[in-house]
């Protein structure tokens, strides 16, 4: 049974649509990528598992669990985490208090959980009482990705966690999520460095247009002509 | 001069409270709340209510502390004004705010919606104690003499005190507290705090509440130093907006600033004009801003503080 | 009964009075409607420009006090011109303040220029109760000439009034209606709905802004120059904030936001109902609380207000294409 399953959903802005019936499932402990053009509903429809849209049609259960139309602050209870792709760190506050706001629901956890990430990611150790507001693109991307794991999440949802980082970080950041999925976090990431994306994960999506294009093993789809061609930038 | 310039301390002291809750309650609900200086009336109001309607038929001690002006029924009163005043403020937001929170309007309706609620509050304040002026007592206080003919009320270095403990107590609040670092992360990124696991409603009320629990205490400060009346606070509207933009609006610490500025130049401004015009001394202040430097002093292109 | 006695009796009189209060009214929520129906301008400060065009309308067609009246009236000055011209000054001095409070706020945050026009309406009324030699400090004008006043019986006058101000208020709805259904108008719309989709057309914002202002601003001037050859007499206690400007913005949102027609019909709703609450506090209120009586209207005006937001923000006519003031944020 998997552990995220998000099944025909509809959602868009307003009168605006924008996914027209996308579905996808995450298991446990599984990695997945989301890739396709700019523009096709990738962000939507993390909002919308996430909360922050109101489908108009679908449904999105976890666990079992139905969260459709939940506000966020309750699917963060489910053991979801989420860090979007702009806009995903508090820069007026400093990392530690980043972090004191990702275990907000728990702060009996929040010394060992907070030890934990700069355990991940040391170079946000030094900085604890800095406003993010004046680090770096990749250490506020450490913020965020911090944040979000203080839930102890049983799932990771990534979007864009590389955008506008230089190439050497890139690699970094992918090593880092890919160590937290190695102790058991399931992740599903929106990645516009589609080849690397489905190099780390096990299974991905292509969406296009606000609809499922392609969907299969990682292996699979980067071997699939169409796929490398449209939206791998290249030959298989 | 310099006995104006003291004057505004004091009067700049009572705008830079009503300008911190103004600019804190802009910084998480995102509209200029034009019942703002309505919020400070209810307190005076309610105050007055209990200080010379309920505590006068009680046995409480009347004598006044020292050389101040009141004594215990006013320091009893303080904080059930500033809960009264919350309530109101909570429960306008309930019946009039929220709702349009959950139809997603745009700003300009919570702005209307807000000048209507301050005219109604007027109303209401009309209604119940009438257009007179009232004063919370009759006694007349020996003002302190100092040097360079400078004049100042126990009751005023009382107020001026008041004043700052109050801001230091929200610095301290919105700092150490949990639900403090919470609000400084609601004003920051709504969306985010939501994702945390904050129930950015309940931010709402903790808003509302403590941003007319500091507003009460300020239009009660006034009340001590000068008198109450209906328009109190429709005339209050003017100084505190230009305070709270002088200081960069949504920045608390600005607004403080902003408050002593504007409470100067208005009392200075009355060795040249007359009194009544010093709301729209305020406002030219607020126009200069605006002009030179709309951010404000403190202001930045970020939200949050 | 005679014509003559119908048209003379006080039923009549009252009606024709009604009707005039209200047309003039109609012209400040279709000026507001510029501001904030078609291009989403918070304008707090009504009665702001009402005060202007009145002040400026009496100055212009009122002569200087001679005589006996001179140990009574100060006036910085009397021009003795005809009505048209007071009209026409009225709304080219209304249309110049619009510029002086457009030029700072209109870049900013929408909040801005509601406090913007809130700080002027203030300022302006505190002028005029202060300034004794500007036009008579808070005793105000008296004596303000009447158009055509002596072409019919006194006793008729207020028809022809009624006549100018129903002519003047038709002239104002067609333009305004041509105006906003043309190119210009359309782009009213868009920086309505999306200020940063019109800017990224090419339009600039700022000076279709600063348009919208001063139109609206001249329109309520030219209502204020009407009130004024009405009343006859003004003082600065006329422009208070809660009739000089709420009152407006409750019109414009009873009769629909955006909507020529609606917006007039929300004048003339709101002033029957206005008149009806008159009658009800003259009826229920007891005497000893008489000053209070108004204040019970006013929580009425303003519960209707929030009503009409919550529950009908588009008024009782609507808009075709209303978007704007519902956009999520
Ligand atoms: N807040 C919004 N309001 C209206 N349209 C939006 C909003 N955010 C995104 N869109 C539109 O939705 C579509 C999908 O956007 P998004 O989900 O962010 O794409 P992706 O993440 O795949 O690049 C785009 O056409 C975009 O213009
Ligand atoms: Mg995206």
């Amino acid at each position: 049974m998997s552990l995220l399953e998000a099944s025909e959903i509809v959602s868009g802005y307003g009168d605006i649509e924008i996914l027209h019936g996308v579905s996808l499932s995450v298991g446990r402990g599984e990695m997945v990528a989301v890739i396709g053009p700019n523009g096709c509903g990738k962000s939507t429809l993390m909002k919308t598992i996430f909360g922050l849209l109101t489908p108009t049609g679908g449904r999105v259960t976890f666990k079992d669990t139905d969260i459709t139309g939940m506000p966020p602050h309750e699917i963060v209870c489910q053991g979801l985490s989420y860090v979007p792709q702009a806009d995903n760190t508090f820069l007026s506050l400093t990392v530690q208090e980043n972090l004191a706001m990702g275990a907000f629901l728990r702060p009996d956890i929040y010394a060992v959980q907070a030890e934990m990430a700069y355990g991940l990611f040391p170079d946000l150790k030094a900085r604890r009482n800095a406003k993010v507001s004046s680090l770096s693109g990749g250490q506020r991307q450490m913020v965020a990705m911090a944040r979000a794991l203080m839930l102890e999440p049983q799932l990771l949802l990534l979007d864009e966690p590389t955008a506008g980082l230089a190439p050497v970080f890139v690699e970094a950041v992918f090593a880092q999520i890919a160590h937290v999925n190695s102790q058991g976090i399931a992740v599903l990431m929106v990645e516009q460095n589609a080849r690397l994306a489905l190099e780390h994960a096990q299974r991905g999506y292509v969406l296009a247009s606000g609809e499922n294009r392609f969907t299969g093993e990682s292996s699979a789809l980067l071997a699939n002509e169409e796929v490398a061609r449209l939206y791998l930038g290249g030959a298989a | 001069m310099i006995a104006l310039v003291v004057d505004g301390i004091i009067l700049g002291s009572i705008l830079s409270l009503g300008a911190v809750s103004l600019t804190l309650v802009y910084g998480i609900v995102r509209f200029a709340n034009f019942a703002h200086g309505d919020l400070m009336a209810v307190g005076a109001y309610v105050a007055f209510f209990l200080v010379n309607t309920v505590f006068a038929t009680l046995d409480i001690p009347i004598a006044t502390f020292g050389p101040l002006s009141f004594g215990l029924p006013m320091l009893l009163a303080l904080p059930l004004a500033m809960l009264m005043t919350a309530v109101v403020a909570v429960v306008v937001d309930r019946l009039v705010f929220r709702p349009m929170r959950a139809r997603r309007y745009a700003t300009v309706m919570f702005v209307i919606g807000s000048l209507a609620v301050a005219f109604a509050i007027r109303a209401l304040v009309f209604i119940i104690w009438g257009p007179e002026f009232h004063f919370y007592t009759q006694a007349l206080r020996p003002a302190l003499k100092l040097p360079f003919d400078v004049r100042v009320k126990p009751d005023q270095i009382f107020i001026l005190l008041a004043c700052l403990a109050m801001v230091a107590g929200l610095y301290l609040f919105l700092q150490r507290s949990k639900i403090g670092q919470a609000l400084r992360a609601t004003a920051d990124n709504p969306d985010l705090a939501r994702i945390s696991g904050i129930n950015t409603e309940h931010m709402m009320i903790w808003t509302w509440a403590i941003g007319a629990a500091l507003a009460a205490t300020a239009g009660i400060l006034l009340g001590i130093d000068s008198q109450i009346r209906p328009e109190m606070g429709w005339n209050l509207l003017l100084p505190l907006f230009a305070a709270a933009i002088l200081g960069g609006i949504g920045n608390p610490y600005g607004a403080l600033v902003g408050g002593m500025v504007i409470g100067i130049v208005q009392q200075v401004s009355t060795a040249f004009l007359l009194p009544t015009y010093k709301p729209a001394v305020a406002f030219v202040i607020l126009i200069l801003v605006l002009l030179i430097r709309p951010r404000g002093l403190f202001g930045s292109e970020q939200r949050g503080f | 009964m005679t014509v003559e006695a119908i048209l003379s009796s006080g039923l009549l009189n009252y009606l024709v009075g009604f009707l005039i209060v209200a047309s003039i009214y109609a012209l400040f929520t279709l000026g507001l409607n510029v501001h904030f129906g078609d291009t989403g301008l918070i304008n707090f400060g009504v009665a702001g420009f009402f005060a202007i065009g009145a002040y400026t309308a009496a100055l212009v067609t009122k002569p200087l006090p001679t005589g006996e009246l001179a140990r009574y009236t100060q006036q910085a000055f009397g021009l003795d011109q005809p009505f048209l011209v007071g009209i026409i000054a009225a709304a080219l001095v209304s249309g110049i303040i619009a510029v002086l409070i457009g030029i700072p706020t209109l870049r900013l945050r929408e909040d801005y220029l509601a406090i913007a026009t809130i700080g002027i309406a203030e300022s302006i009324r505190l002028v005029f109760n202060n300034e004794q030699w500007l036009a008579n400090g808070s005793k105000g004008l008296v004596g303000i000439p009447r158009p055509l006043y002596d072409l019919v019986p006194t006793a008729y006058y207020n028809y022809v009034y009624l006549g100018i101000v129903i002519i003047v208020l038709a002239v104002v709805a067609v333009l305004l209606e041509r105006m906003i259904r043309s190119p210009w108008g359309r782009v009213l719309r868009a920086i309505r709905e999306d200020e940063v989709v019109a800017a990224a057309y090419g339009k600039n914002v700022f000076a279709f802004k600063l348009q919208a202002l001063v139109l609206g601003a001249m329109v309520m001037g030219i209502g204020g120059a009407l009130y004024a050859h009405n009343a006859g007499t003004i003082s600065p206690s006329v422009f208070e904030p809660v009739f000089g400007t709420f009152i407006v913005w409750v019109m414009l949102i009873l009769g629909g936001s955006g909507n020529t027609k609606g917006v007039i019909l929300g004048a003339f709703v709101f002033w029957a109902i206005w008149a009806g609450t008159q009658f009800a506090t003259d009826a229920f209120v007891p005497p000893a609380l008489n000053s209070r009586a108004p204040h019970f209207r006013f929580l009425l005006m303003e519960t209707l207000l929030v009503l009409m937001l919550l529950f009908r923000p588009k008024g009782i006519l609507g808009e075709e294409r209303f978007v704007s003031t519902l956009r999520p944020r």
